[in-house]
């Protein structure tokens, strides 16, 4: 268990099909206290993985470094950094039977064998596993294997875990479940662990802080309430659901948006406004300026587009009371919740 | 479903009638004294081409010897070549990946009457021409192209992941090698450990011009007897061929399902 702490990062890669170094990671830093959790978040393909893969050693970075608990481990073998990747799939060894699968760890570290036994034996506890613990992986079930492999993963007592978008192999219901008992498990033994996916939803229930990357940089980091609350840039907002941007402009301390003039203390000029679509209400109007373009059901919510005068906003409202296509409604905000970016 | 079935059968029938039937001609013509044509079984039968065989003054044991030595070192020999050469291009990208691969692929194209003079010419410099070591070595040419081909793929097949999983759970590179590829790649490695025996254990040629006629191999023995007609006793000796290749691949397949089987299995008793 340790303090991670990745200063700026930089990775580039050349290849034949795209001559000239592309850069894949460009100076990212973070740092993530001991026992935490961190959600590396981002659209596919922008490297998120590449960051893993150089925490654990699997590539070296072009420039920057790596500490845990302050030291440089850039020039540690990966065996030796205590860092252990697990991949999307459960990447069992297919030889071995569960027991030999999670004590392999403290076999290559030359355990002896009766403590490889018995740490072997506390982990399958640990992972609720105890009734198979000579199956062979192939008569496991998906859920099961991922469950071997984490235990195979705290057998070593790694000093950090990386999940590479885990458990996206399984389907939706056991990947719930599936994360939810990884997380019990990570509050119980709190191995600082960083963990990359690419869906926000996923990582504002689960991390104790989000790296969100877009385009090769770490466009924010922080705790999920405040890149959720604060986005640094509409690109970040985007990503966490945004939808709704219009035109404000702030003079002699009052904000003037579509949705009203109220007090603001930002500095004078204009901006770009946002409101997320469940901070927009709706009312039937039959004077309102608003006519409901679509409406996607969506269980308790419905999803609603509404028009006017060129402009089109999002709307997340209650299915109860319905509004139909082409009906008038108003739409209201409170203008102070409103997020404002300088333009 | 019936009617796949059925033709399945059919040409499985056809393919053990196709492997046997020679196998079964080569037995009776073993046994056979006298086969004039156009008998459709010999005249007469003796067991004088086996006795002379098996007598010790013939040497046949130390031919038989000779051939499983030579053809075993090849076979180790080039697969400790082949295994490295075989993962770099299966797991690794390099510049020129594609000419290596298509080199290592080029002795197989090329026939070994056209090296064969030129390398014993070398081997006569270095002064192991005419010897047990220059046959060996000249046999690695035809070999390795299989054994390296062979491994890439089985290499491919198994992909990297598995051994990164290891490494990262505190394994060496020797170590996640030793424990994880090795095991899982075993059955590959007897196929190709299989093939390669048959080929050095086929090889005329090289055998005749880097030994100097002197390494007498059961390919060297069996030669003059097809040639000039002695049918009895080239039968032996082609069963013989077919006793030492066929044994040596079991062998090889049993000792790998031992070798998979007992690796990893400590905790069970």
């Amino acid at each position: 268990m340790a303090h991670l702490e990745i200063r700026n990062i930089s990775k580039s890669f050349s290849s034949r099909s795209r001559p000239g170094a592309e850069a894949v990671l460009r100076d990212i830093s973070l740092s993530l206290a001991d026992g935490r959790v961190l959600s590396l978040l981002g659209p596919s393909g922008i490297g998120k993985t590449t960051l893993l893969k150089i925490v654990c050693g699997l590539l070296p970075p072009d420039e920057g470094d790596v500490l845990l608990d302050g030291e440089s481990i850039l020039s540690v073998p990966m065996e030796r950094r205590g860092a252990v990747l697990m991949f999307q799939e459960a990447c069992l060894f297919p030889h071995m039977t569960v027991m030999e699968n999670i004590a392999f760890g403290p076999r290559m570290r030359g355990a002896p064998r009766a403590e490889q036994r018995r740490v072997a034996e506390e982990m399958l506890a640990l992972v609720e596993m105890e009734d198979s613990p000579y199956a062979m992986p192939r008569e496991l079930s998906g859920g099961q294997r991922q469950r071997v492999a984490l235990a195979r993963a705290l057998a070593v007592r790694p000093r950090l875990l990386l999940l590479d978008e885990p458990f996206s192999s399984l389907d939706t219901r056991l990947r719930l479940s599936m994360r939810a008992f990884t997380l019990s498990l990570q509050k119980k033994t709190g191995v600082t662990t960083l963990l990359v996916t690419h869906d926000w939803e996923e990582a504002l229930q689960d991390s104790d802080l989000i790296g969100l990357m877009l385009d090769g940089r770490l466009a924010q980091w922080g705790t999920p309430e405040d890149l959720f609350a604060n986005p640094a840039s509409p690109e970040v907002a985007n990503f966490f659901g945004a939808r709704n941007y219009f035109d404000v402009e702030v003079a002699g301390g009052q904000l003037l948006s579509p949705f009203g003039v109220c007090s603001s203390s930002a500095p004078p000029g204009r901006y770009l406004g946002m409101l997320r679509p469940d901070q927009i209400t709706i009312a039937a109007d039959p004077e309102g300026k608003w006519i409901i373009v679509r409406a996607e059901y969506g269980g308790e919510r419905i999803m609603y587009r509404a028009a006017s005068e060129g402009h089109e906003l999002h709307v997340a409202a209650p299915s109860d009371p319905r509004h139909a296509p082409g009906e008038r409604v108003a739409l209201r905000a409170a203008p102070d919740r409103m997020r404002l970016f300088l333009r | 479903m019936k009617r796949g079935c059925s033709l399945a059968s059919a040409t499985l029938f056809l393919f053990l009638l196709a492997l046997l039937l020679p196998a079964a001609v080569l037995a009776v013509w073993s046994f056979t004294l006298r086969w004039p044509w156009p008998g459709l079984l010999p005249r007469a039968f003796s067991t004088d081409q086996w006795s002379a065989f098996f007598s010790l003054s013939g040497g046949a044991f130390e031919i038989v010897g000779r051939s499983a030595l030579l053809a075993g070192g090849v076979t180790v020999l080039s697969l400790l070549i082949s295994l490295p050469a075989a993962k770099a291009l299966a797991l690794l990208s390099f510049p020129g990946k594609r000419i290596v691969e298509m080199l290592v692929l080029a002795p197989v194209l090329v026939p070994p009457i056209s090296y064969a003079p030129g390398m014993h010419a070398l081997f006569l410099r270095i002064g192991i021409a005419d010897s047990f070591t220059g046959v060996l070595l000249s046999h690695l040419v035809p070999c390795l192209p299989y054994g390296i081909r062979i491994l890439t793929n089985v290499f491919r097949a198994l992909g990297e992941t598995l051994e990164i999983q290891a490494r990262v759970l505190g394994a060496s590179p020797f170590r996640a090698f030793f424990h994880i590829t090795l095991p899982l790649i075993a059955p590959g490695i007897a196929s190709a450990g299989g093939l390669l025996f048959i080929v050095s254990l086929s090889q005329y040629l090289l055998t005749f011009f880097l030994g100097g006629g002197k390494i007498v191999t059961l390919s060297l023995a069996l030669f003059p007897l097809v040639k000039s007609g002695e049918r009895p006793a080239a039968a032996v000796w082609s069963i013989v061929f077919i006793l030492v290749s066929l044994s040596f691949c079991l062998v090889l397949e049993k000792g790998v399902k031992r070798y998979s089987s007992s690796t990893e299995t400590f905790f069970l008793s």
